[in-house]
């Protein structure tokens, strides 16, 4: 763990990339844990005397339509949007994991019926179907991380049941038969460390692909609902408002949105040049 | 040849009858109650009763199904409990919409991805390979609705070169007569040049923001798998021998296309998603604002026929893919 | 630790040419009849193994020679059953294998072990040398951790590896320590019986050497039971008791390696001989270059596989049935219709080859 933490920082040392994302990504962090704390204004607090009002001195990233300051709806956004995802991601994750070695292992009809509704899943328009879902399963914070976790389980099952797949025909497997391993401890003493890693490292790309998600599905009015600090719920709002101008309504919290997203995509990059260096 | 397309054509049939099973029951066995949607907020127990009725949803899951099923073999996809409407005619007349976004998307992205990505591949950590890697970076991260409001407050408010983001063309022209339902193909069909003009401009800016959305996922697979191919043994036994670049190049760029093409046919399905959230910005009355409005009403019968024509669309596109890539890789077998 | 030494191994490399009766020594492997096929989706079957017959006895080594796709690889796996034989029968120490419930296979694992082509692929990356090595103690012995390492010393230093390595991961050894490492692995139940699957294939031409002694090494000293699979004659020259060729599947001629060497009676042993330059003096090497393709695997000729490229073939004969083994004593069974033909035919090479 010593070793490959310091491995992990001199690949990240190395390059000018990894380095913005990593700083980057602890920066959200940190805004997750204590960005409210942070904000100078409280994010839902409306003050009718200032509305619309353009990035100045005394609101760094202006008001919006309701007089809340912009700056600090933007960093208080994190708590929620990465709380959601990263609950969401790990449900993903978990179940992802199991389901990719069981397809990947078992060779029967179930498991093959099983890898066949995952690659069904993955075909569908998913951003409409967890829409749906979600208002259906009624529209609160926790189905929605429910319905994601759920509709992002293909993209892992599918990273392990490939990775199972490779491992399972190789040699060393042979060679466990051959020592006397029983099935149960080829399965999860052999087979099992060397496929979650694929799933492992894909953790902070997909995370950002989550947080677009709950993003997307705030803008159309199904996820988080305004006035919680949400970034693609603020973007929603500023849909009206870019057409007259207001362009600082929706840029700041699309612009954070994307910078977050860009960096666990970075970090995910970088992981995978630190797991394994002859990556491109 | 002819016999591989039938036998995907039936591939797809049953793909599709998969789907409408998956559809219909997990919209149905979801926790929450459609019909207290429908009733709406303060309806008596017995209005939600009686709506429940009047939906059928009394009636066992089973029941249910088959009778759906019925009505689907007639092409009857039911009512929407929102516009009354027929759901098959609401998404008759907005399928041109949505369609057309994603053809000129996909089309867009694909030629303009492929070049960029064989030009990086062949001058890799070139300054131009940098400027468009972090392209590639920055366009996955951020959502295409964004981009389409950038570009709206760009072109449209800044500049005022773009129509202002208010539907399929200006409300102020007189519309063509419905043949396809594309405002652009019906205005020069039926000689609306304006209309047709209108149609286009307002067309633009929702495709350039998918293009910029999409671009740069293809453009990067573009340019790994070339550079992959460039450093395969065939291609160097080829340089070796003296082959003349243009024909090596040739060579790795046959080779590294297969597996692009069959990502850019997953991609569609991701494509309609994201044309969902583009429309909303544009309002340019499509399948996905169509979607939005109905989920956010548990219309339960537009939703599963909304997702029935999207997955057409998708396993549609994912067998052209198909029989593209069957035609140009001769490793495919039929 | 049973160090049984068969009187064979001290008769020299080269053994003697007398028609001695061979020493009685048990049988610890006899295959009969196996056949392994794979089925492909049109309904047709590529034959991987038809109807191969041998046995090994306690202490020997039978090299399996052929060339890639002759199969010698999938007998190999098919005898520890790492793929399924279709049909025939393994007898492993009296125990038929074929068919023997997974759970019994298992607890007879440990006495039969492989060593493999792919050196490093065979090694778990995650795993640590000493843990590799310790697998099968932990799995099969209830030994304690201390004795446990003592053993893992001791079998490291009957390889020619230093303990200091024990903490290494694969990746961070060479490919002949790594080899060593699958050695140690393999023996570290003390088997009575290995599969060497072209141990040596993937090493460069020293590590090469430095296994084939640890393995013969070994052999002298545990009295291990060989089957050495390989294309490379004079690895084979030098490690075996005895040779069995392999074309397409089928066995052609089996016999001890002097008999296979000095007076090969088939063809293709023929042909496969004079393809290598032997170091050897008494080793005669034949001027003889086999022509035309093997035939596919799918569709199998009628008569001899040999058929069609055999320079002795005899129409009407070789191409209706395939042959059955031919005795030339001292246990050398050959599989050729026109045993005499091919003996004028070489004999006649010779002597062109010799005048010139």
């Amino acid at each position: 763990m010593k070793l490959f933490l310091s491995m992990g920082w001199e690949t990240i040392k190395k390059s000018n990339l990894y380095m913005f994302g990593f700083i980057s990504s602890v920066i959200f962090l940190i805004l997750w844990a204590i960005g409210p704390y942070l904000a100078p204004y409280n994010p839902l607090y409306s003050d009718f005397d200032s509305f619309n009002l353009p990035p100045s001195s005394q609101h760094w990233f202006g008001t919006d339509q309701v007089g809340m300051d912009i700056f600090s709806r933007v960093i208080s956004a994190p708590r929620i949007d990465l709380t959601i995802a990263f609950l969401a991601n790990i449900i993903s994750v978990v179940i992802g994991s199991i389901l990719g070695v069981i397809t990947g292992y078992y060779k029967n009809w179930w498991s093959e019926a099983l890898a066949r509704i995952l690659d069904l899943i993955q075909v569908f328009p998913s951003f409409i179907l967890a829409m749906t879902a979600v208002v259906i399963s009624g529209q609160n914070i926790q189905n929605l991380i429910i319905v994601i976790g759920i509709f992002n389980v293909p993209i892992y099952a599918r990273l392990v049941r490939s990775k199972v797949y490779a491992v399972r025909e190789s040699k060393f497997i042979e060679a466990a038969i051959c020592t006397g391993n029983s099935d149960r401890r080829i399965l999860f003493f052999h087979i099992l460390p060397s496929s979650l890693q694929p799933a492992y490292i894909q953790f902070s790309v997909v995370l950002g692909w989550v947080i677009l998600l709950v993003s997307s599905l705030s803008f159309v009015g199904v996820g988080v609902r305004p006035p919680t600090a949400e970034w693609g719920a603020m973007i929603s709002t500023g849909v009206p408002q870019i057409l007259i101008g207001h362009w600082w309504i929706p840029i700041f919290p699309g612009l954070a949105l994307g910078l977050c997203v860009l960096s666990f995509g970075i970090m995910g990059e970088a992981l995978n040049k630190i797991m394994d260096p002859t990556r491109l | 040849m002819g016999k591989y397309v039938l036998k995907r054509l039936f591939i797809m049939v049953i793909q599709l009858l998969g789907v409408v099973v998956f559809v219909f029951f997990i919209l149905r066995l979801l926790p929450g109650d459609p019909a207290i949607v429908q009733a709406g907020p303060f309806a008596s127990e017995e209005a939600i009763e009686i709506t429940r009725k009047e939906m059928g949803l009394d009636k066992p899951l089973f029941e249910q199904f088959i009778a759906y099923m019925k009505q689907l073999t007639k092409g009857d996809l039911g009512e929407s409990y929102v516009t009354g409407n027929d759901v098959a005619d609401d998404l008759r007349i907005r399928f041109s919409a949505t369609i057309s976004l994603v053809i000129i998307a996909t089309i867009g992205a694909t030629l303009i991805a492929i070049p960029l990505g064989i030009f990086q591949a062949l001058h890799p950590d070139s300054l131009f390979d940098r400027i468009t890697n972090i392209y590639g970076l920055l366009a996955g991260s951020w959502p295409d609705f964004f981009v389409g409001l950038i570009l709206i407050y760009l072109f449209f408010y800044l500049l005022g070169w773009a129509p202002p983001p208010d539907g399929k063309m200006s409300p102020l022209i007189f519309p063509p007569k419905f043949i396809t339902g594309s405002y652009l193909v019906d205005g020069l069909i039926t000689g609306n040049f304006e209309a047709a003009r209108s149609a286009a401009s307002h067309l633009v800016l929702p495709s350039i923001a998918l293009i910029i959305s999409y671009c740069g996922v293809i453009m990067k697979m573009m340019r790994t798998t070339m550079i992959h191919v460039l450093e395969s043994d065939f291609i160097r036994y080829a340089n070796l021998i003296g082959l003349p670049k243009k024909v090596v190049r040739n060579y790795a760029i046959r080779n590294a296309l297969s597996p692009v093409i069959s990502l850019i046919g997953i991609r569609i399905g991701v494509m309609i998603g994201g044309t969902v959230l583009i429309e909303q910005v544009f309002s340019l009355g499509g399948l996905g604002q169509y979607a939005v409005q109905s989920a956010s009403m548990s219309d339960y019968n537009a939703l599963t026929g909304f997702l029935i024509v999207a997955c057409i669309i998708t396993l549609v596109s994912l067998l052209a893919v198909d029989l593209i890539q069957a035609s140009v890789d001769p490793r495919i077998r039929y | 630790m049973s160090r049984g030494k068969t009187d064979r191994n001290k008769s020299g490399p080269l053994g003697s040419m007398s028609c001695l009766k061979e020493p009685l020594v048990t049988k610890i492997l006899e295959v009969e009849h196996l056949v392994k096929n794979f089925p492909l989706k049109d309904g047709q079957v590529v034959w991987a193994i038809s109807d191969v017959s041998f046995d090994l006895s306690e202490g020997e080594t039978l090299g399996l020679v052929g060339e890639s796709g002759s199969g010698k690889t999938t007998i190999g796996r098919c005898l520890l059953r790492l793929i399924e034989p279709t049909s025939g029968s393994i007898r492993f120490q009296g125990t038929e294998l074929v068919n023997l419930p997974k759970k019994d296979l298992r607890a007879i694992r440990p006495q039969m072990q492989m060593i493999f082509q792919e050196v490093f692929e065979s090694l778990n990356p995650r795993m640590t040398v000493g843990d590799i090595v310790d697998e099968p103690l932990k799995l099969w012995t209830n030994q304690t951790k201390g004795t446990r390492k003592e053993k893992i010393k001791q079998l490291m230093s009957l390889v020619e590896l230093d303990y200091s390595l024990a903490d290494l991961y694969p990746h961070q050894l060479t490919g002949g320590q790594q080899q060593c490492v699958g050695i140690a692995r393999a023996i570290a139940l003390n088997p009575k019986f290995l599969v060497l699957d072209e141990p040596t294939s993937a090493l460069d031409p020293t590590s090469h050497a430095e296994i084939m002694d640890v393995l013969k090494r070994l052999q002298e000293e545990f009295g291990f039971a060989y089957l050495f699979i390989s294309h490379d004659l004079t690895a084979v020259e030098h490690i075996s008791h005895r040779v069995a060729i392999l074309y397409l599947s089928k066995l052609i001629e089996i016999g001890r390696k002097d008999e296979i060497f000095r007076s090969p009676q088939h063809p293709y042993t023929n042909a496969l001989l004079s393809s290598v330059l032997f170091p050897d003096p008494n080793i005669t090497s034949r001027p003889f270059i086999l022509c035309g393709e093997i035939p596919s695997a799918v569709n199998l000729p009628k008569g001899c596989f040999l058929y069609k490229r055999c320079p002795v073939a005899v129409e009407g004969i070789c191409d209706t049935e395939f042959p059955k083994p031919r005795d030339c004593g001292h246990q050398h069974k050959v599989y050729c219709h026109n045993l005499d033909g091919s003996l004028n035919y070489f004999q006649k090479l010779i002597r062109e080859k010799v005048c010139k």
